[in-house]
């Protein structure tokens, strides 16, 4: 079953030099549970992609499927794990949860049980009262991914997240991500530009260009659980890499 | 007080001790002028201080909240809207550079010497800089915390609540500081000139007497009661951000 369908998507922005495409008639589909990343240089769009699914950016043109329907972007229950963590630095971790919580519209009788159990899902549960400046970059960016998956997502928006993580800490981030996607069923596009990080996370890898346009779509033919340092991975990920500079030389 | 506080007090007692034993006719020691207070809390012409004091306090914490009232939300709608910002910012630059004690002389001369010509003054002096800090605070608010509550579907009671309040609040306190030090000067200068109650008319008092040590005397119950109110600001300040620690 197809749970996210993107039907020609035009994005536009005004430019100094006139109007600027930032992609055109783009379709993306994602399955239900399905792992999906987009791949693709800096300023190719990814983001404002992410962005206009969440209803966050208006789509010049295009339309949008939620499980079989028709729906304004943002109007389905979605998460967001962006950039950076943006969380907000005067309320607690578990505050910054409950913010989220009341915002999606969730119960308030549930959002202690829901703070407690993403929060340890996330191993931060002792940190529940700690103010963002107190935690490390590891830990802010896991209370982001516990608070985009409180509010019970479908489908989790991931922009970069590990991206501004040193190496271990990001390796240990993804393992997490694959372990709590596997159990929520949750469906995830996922945003980089790195295609290590691509390969062990994803079923199936878009490759964008400069331009916005696709102009690729692999499924990882690899079973999970995925060993990071496999070598058959490596050897997939040597031959995406080899495509991905190849179209952007 | 803390060990901080204690040891500039100590610092600085040491330091007007040693100046006054240096020139002692010129500058009266801590000692002499704390053998004045007596004169200074009794009765009579000179005397009365914590009236005077009651009377310049009030004048001040009135002062402050118009100015505060007036800054806050002036500076909350500049960074909102940037027309509103380009007319108020083209006359913010001639009142922040007209000198007090001409924005002091003209209030009294159209007010006459009241508590107005006082509040008056101090708005007029005071608020530009108190509009300046709090714009630059709601001005400074994180776009990408917007965008982060406009994907989770907060709205705007929740992103005025959460994101703009918090996010002004350190300006809002650095205007409050700004405008409590601000207005104790320009209240004492209008009280100077020509009020018969407050901290101002008591300095005029002993000027005209030529008294020297009654009058750093006064002084230095005023300094005391002005670094009492800027300690109990920055302790609440303290309390409410202790996020950053």
């Amino acid at each position: 079953m197809t749970r996210l369908r993107i039907n020609g998507a035009t994005k536009r922005f005004e430019g100094v030099d006139g109007p600027l495409t930032v992609f055109e008639g783009l379709d993306l589909v994602i399955g239900d549970g399905e792992f999906v990343t987009v791949m693709g240089p800096s300023g190719c769009g990814k983001t404002t992609l992410l962005n206009a699914v969440a209803g966050v950016v208006d789509l010049d043109t295009g339309t949008i499927e939620f499980g079989g329907e028709p729906v304004e972007p943002g109007a389905f229950p979605f998460g967001y794990v962006f950039q950076e963590p943006r969380l907000l630095e005067w309320r607690t971790a578990g505050q910054n949860i409950a913010f989220a919580l009341e915002a999606a519209g969730v119960d308030a009788s549930e959002h202690d049980r829901r703070i407690r159990t993403w929060l340890e899902r996330v191993g931060l549960a002792d940190e529940r009262d700690s103010y963002p400046r107190q935690l490390s970059g590891g830990q802010r960016q896991r209370v982001g991914l516990a608070r985009a998956l409180a509010v019970g997502p479908e489908l989790l928006l991931m922009d970069e997240p590990f991206s501004s993580l040193d190496a271990v800490t990001a390796r240990n981030a993804r393992r997490n991500l694959l372990d709590l996607w596997a159990d929520t069923g949750a469906s995830v596009f996922f945003v980089t530009h790195d295609v290590h990080e691509a390969v062990v996370l994803s079923d199936r890898i878009v490759f964008m260009n400069g331009d916005g346009d696709v102009f690729e779509a692999v499924t990882v033919p690899h079973d999970r659980p995925r060993e990071f340092d496999d070598p058959a991975l490596r050897e997939t990920e040597a031959e995406l890499t080899r495509t991905f500079f190849e179209e952007l030389e | 007080m803390t060990r901080r506080g204690a040891v500039a007090g100590g610092g600085f007692l040491l330091l007007w001790t040693v100046a006054s034993a240096a020139a002692p006719a010129l500058f009266p020691g801590p000692l002499a002028v704390a053998g004045r207070l007596p004169d200074l809390i009794g009765p009579g012409p000179g005397g009365e201080v914590f009236g005077h004091l009651g009377a310049s306090l009030l004048r001040v914490v009135l002062a402050t909240a118009v100015g505060l009232a007036t800054a806050v939300p002036v500076g909350v709608v500049m960074a909102v809207d940037d027309r509103i910002e380009t007319g108020v910012s083209l006359w913010l630059p001639f009142f922040m550079t007209v000198p007090t004690l001409v924005v002091v002389l003209v209030a009294m001369v159209l007010f006459g010497f009241s508590d107005l010509s006082v509040v008056v003054a101090v708005v007029v002096a005071a608020t530009p800089f108190a509009t300046v800090t709090v714009y630059e605070g709601a001005a400074d608010v994180d776009p990408a915390l917007l965008t982060m509550a406009d994907a989770f579907g907060a709205d705007r009671r929740a992103v005025l609540r959460e994101i703009y309040l918090p996010a002004i609040l350190p300006s809002v306190f650095g205007s409050a500081r700004y405008l409590l030090s601000m207005v104790w000067k320009v209240v004492v200068l209008a009280e100077t000139f020509g009020m018969n109650r407050g901290m101002g008319a008591l300095f005029r008092y002993w000027f005209n007497q030529g008294d020297l040590t009654a009058l750093l005397a006064a002084l230095s119950c005023f300094v005391a009661v002005m670094v009492g109110l800027q300690t109990g600001v920055s302790r609440l300040e303290h309390r409410l951000f202790h996020w950053r620690a």
